[in-house]
């Protein structure tokens, strides 16, 4: 057993270790954003920190990519120097640049710098910041172990990457009809649930940290990218009301700290939030920091005619593309509702868009940023949803309920009733606002939240064949920033000279005060609903145990099957075989054993259920499965009563039985 | 002492809310802190003895001939007491000391004969666990 002192030394140089190899993400990708855009971007310090940290993922996974590609294996040396050479070249080209044209002292444009940001407000920042962090912490702190399925499928595939310097092949061994009622194990198939950009991070830090997955780094990483998410609906709202032309004293600032109250404090347990951060959704997580900072670059863009903030959110278009699938055909769905938007609120313009848009896409930054991105998907590699073709799995007509759409109810219940009451307000009150409806910002902000309304509503009308529980946790930061602008937007309303000889001002202050109550009130009950009961430590490291066991006597000939429905991190296990993304075979959840949408092999359910019937033993002498996990508590009875199997491990929550042959 | 001066400038902490990179701080000090608290929470989440209760019973090797046997300890418990029993009756018998942390390897010679052989250990104040192997 470690002493206390040696616990907290072996804790604490992990900590630092995963701390620098983190931070030295965005600092790739601030050398990146310096490059691209010398002293002069516009932008304040906050999102210049999280447009780096997304360049410095994108960087970090076209290094990777690369690496792979030029068959250069990839570990601590060879990632530090791909990793560092994109940004290094980018930011020399562009001091070499400056030197010549002597353009290195030139004046930031004081109309394209972030809006003012005074003292009390930067203090309400971080008050929202601290709670919103205090509240996620505490979360995770029982609900963080590794133990969570989908993090422990990702961790896999990122160990996959860290152990061998190569990037996997996304494949998995099944169980397939073998005719006459018999079964076997397949070769690997391919599969299109991933996404590299999901691992490449991981990897990374494992390869330059040499932080164990079965540790806080996951998680805490996670972390990080849901934090800079709620930075990034703050910068974007703020952003927003910038451009959304209304009167002088709507404040930016303040509506920006309305946004970060109702994706920060507000809400911030469950998902897509802190639990999405335990659960290990990945590909949601970074989709949700992507999508706002793709759009936020994508409005400066346009409104501030900037080729080089187009370039930015190609880039990061780019890098949610290799990343998550989802969260890219969202992207594309809510840009195509602003063009429709902007061309549908500028008839009599339709010209002045077009050249001011055409004057963009045809700029030599922005050309050299597609030809970039073209070249890499052509030649590097292409996501692998487009190699398998899964694409046209998404679009279509409907093939289960689940993915008819939500009703409203069901959206107003996963968004937060009220955020999505005041956000829906806020939108109408915008739409009857003309200058504000005529706005660039109003298309982008209307084109993110009405593509998401109908997409998880009536994904029917866009074709899409998608679970619309999944589509629907993207409502929550578009609601966000509308919600923010309403509610800092009241006592804007309050202070009119017109409203106050209409109606007296402590009416509306009253209403005021009982929308922030009653939006308070649900965040924060929403918060205390989603808090873990009990901690899993025990079950976990039992578990974990178990595996390592095996792991250290498994035969080639092994085939080990496991129970998913009472075994705590299950899916962990696979972590100390790294044999097959598969290995070991698992009972599912006994729902999925009876989907008449999707059927699926019995025999792993057979072979842990009934293991002494003709059908059970039938499965194990065709897939040669010889070693069964399982939680004593619920499947002991049926192998203790058979003389075929033997008992080699037992703990409280996980026993062993190998079957003789 | 130019109290007006000062009173202008502000103090320290209203000049540093005041500063353009007060936002960048609050974030990357937020991450410092909360990863830096899950790293240690999770850690001792993680430690498989620190107030942990638990132990395992297993066999040494897959060789179906071998009986031998490992306690390992996370346990309150220091003292297990074995029986080794087979069809026949009892084939071995004892006891062990093992500390918390730790782990014991027990040899046990391998009877003749076919059946259930069954290795029961009993910790002090605590529920027995058994393995067993089936021999043809």
């Amino acid at each position: 057993m470690a002493t206390l002192p040696v616990f907290l030394y072996n804790t604490l140089m992990d900590y630092l270790l995963f701390v620098i190899t983190t931070l030295s993400i965005p600092a790739a990708g601030y050398a990146l954003l310096r490059g691209i855009f010398g002293r002069s971007d516009g932008s304040s310090p906050l999102e210049r920190l999280v447009f780096s940290f997304a360049l410095g993922i994108g960087s970090l996974d076209v290094s990777m990519m690369f690496l792979s590609r030029i068959s250069v294996p990839t570990n601590a040396s060879t990632m530090i120097a791909a990793m560092a050479s994109l940004p290094v070249a980018v930011l020399l080209t562009r001091l070499a640049y400056e030197r010549i044209l002597h353009t290195g002292n030139a004046r930031k444009d004081p109309r394209a710098t972030m809006p003012s940001f005074r003292g009390r407000e930067s203090a309400l920042f971080a008050l929202l910041l601290a709670l919103t962090v205090f509240l996620k912490t505490f979360f995770l702190v029982s609900a963080g172990l590794p133990t969570a399925t989908d993090l422990g499928h990702h961790m896999y595939w990122s160990k996959v990457i860290a152990e061998t310097g190569e990037l996997p092949r996304y494949e998995k061994i099944t169980i397939e009809d073998a005719g006459e009622g018999r079964t076997k194990l397949t070769d690997p198939q391919p599969i299109s649930d991933f996404i590299i950009g999901e691992h490449l991070p991981f990897a990374a830090i494992a390869i330059l940290s040499g932080a164990s997955f079965l540790s806080a780094f996951p998680v805490s990483f996670l972390l990080l990218v849901n934090l800079l998410s709620v930075c990034a609906v703050f910068l974007v709202a703020t952003r927003f009301a910038e451009h959304l032309s209304l009167p002088e004293r709507f404040s930016p600032a303040r509506i920006g700290l309305g946004a970060l109250l109702f994706a920060g404090p507000l809400f911030s347990i469950a998902s897509p939030e802190a639990k999405f951060v335990s659960g290990g959704v990945v590909g949601n997580l970074f989709g949700d920091f992507l999508i706002p900072l793709a759009l936020l670059a994508f409005l400066r863009a346009f409104a501030e005619s900037s080729p080089r903030l187009l370039g930015l959110g190609i880039l990061l278009s780019f890098t949610l593309a290799y990343t998550h699938h989802l969260s890219v055909l969202i992207l594309a769905i809510s840009l195509a509702i602003t063009l429709l938007l902007l061309i549908t609120t500028r008839r009599r313009k339709i010209r002045d868009l077009g050249r001011r848009m055409f004057r963009l896409l045809l700029s030599p930054f922005a050309i050299l940023t597609i030809v970039f991105a073209g070249l890499f998907f052509l030649f590097v590699m292409k996501p692998t949803y487009i190699e398998n073709n899964a694409v046209t799995t998404a679009i279509g007509t409907a093939t289960k309920a689940t993915r008819t759409g939500l009703t409203f109810a069901e959206a107003s219940g996963s968004t937060g009733a009220s955020r999505m009451a005041i956000g829906l307000a806020a939108l109408l009150a915008i739409v009857a606002s003309t200058g504000s409806r005529k706005s660039d910002a109003f298309a982008f902000l209307a084109g993110w939240a009405g593509a998401l309304l109908i997409a998880t509503l009536h994904p029917g009308w866009m074709k899409l064949d998608i679970p619309s529980d999944r589509v629907g946790n993207y409502l929550s930061f578009p609601f966000s920033v509308l919600a923010g602008t309403a509610l800092a937007g009241f006592p804007a309303i309050l202070r009119s000279d017109r409203l106050r000889t209409f109606l007296p001002g402590q009416l509306f202050l009253f209403a005021s005060l009982v929308l922030f109550s009653f939006a308070a009130w649900e965040g924060l009950q929403d918060n205390q609903a989603s808090l873990p009961t009990s901690a899993k430590a025990q079950d976990t490291l039992e578990t974990f145990a178990s595996a390592e066991y095996l792991a250290a006597r498994s035969l080639p000939s092994d085939v080990f099957l496991k129970d998913h429905n009472y075994i705590t991190a299950d899916s962990w296990m696979k972590i100390f075989f790294m044999r097959d993304y598969a290995y070991p075979l698992s009972r599912a959840y006994f729902k999925r054993y009876e989907d008449e949408a999707k059927p699926r092999e019995q025999c792993t359910l057979r072979m842990v259920s009934t293991p002494n019937l003709p059908e059970g033993r039938a499965c194990f002498e065709d897939l040669g499965v010889n070693l069964v996990a399982v939680n004593p508590a619920y499947d002991a009875e049926q192998f203790e009563r058979s003389s075929d199997f033997s008992r080699i491990y037992s703990s409280t929550a996980v026993q062993v039985y190998e079957r003789i042959r | 002492m130019n109290a007006s001066a000062d009173n202008r400038n502000g103090s320290g902490i209203i000049r540093f809310f005041r500063a353009d990179t007060a936002p960048v701080t609050f974030v990357i000090a937020s991450f410092v802190v909360a990863s830096g608290i899950l790293f240690f929470l999770v850690d001792r989440g993680l430690d498989p003895d620190l107030n942990k209760d638990w132990w395992t019973l297993s066999f040494e090797t897959r060789d179906q001939s071998s009986l031998s046997f490992r306690i390992t300890n996370h346990s309150s418990a220091s003292r297990f007491e074995y029986v080794v029993s087979d069809p026949i009756g009892t084939v071995d018998s004892g006891s062990v000391t093992t500390d918390k942390g730790s782990e014991s390897l027990i040899t046990v010679p391998t009877p003749a004969g076919s059946g259930r052989t069954t290795v029961i250990v009993t910790p002090e104040n605590g529920m027995p666990k058994s393995v067993y192997r089936e021999r043809p």
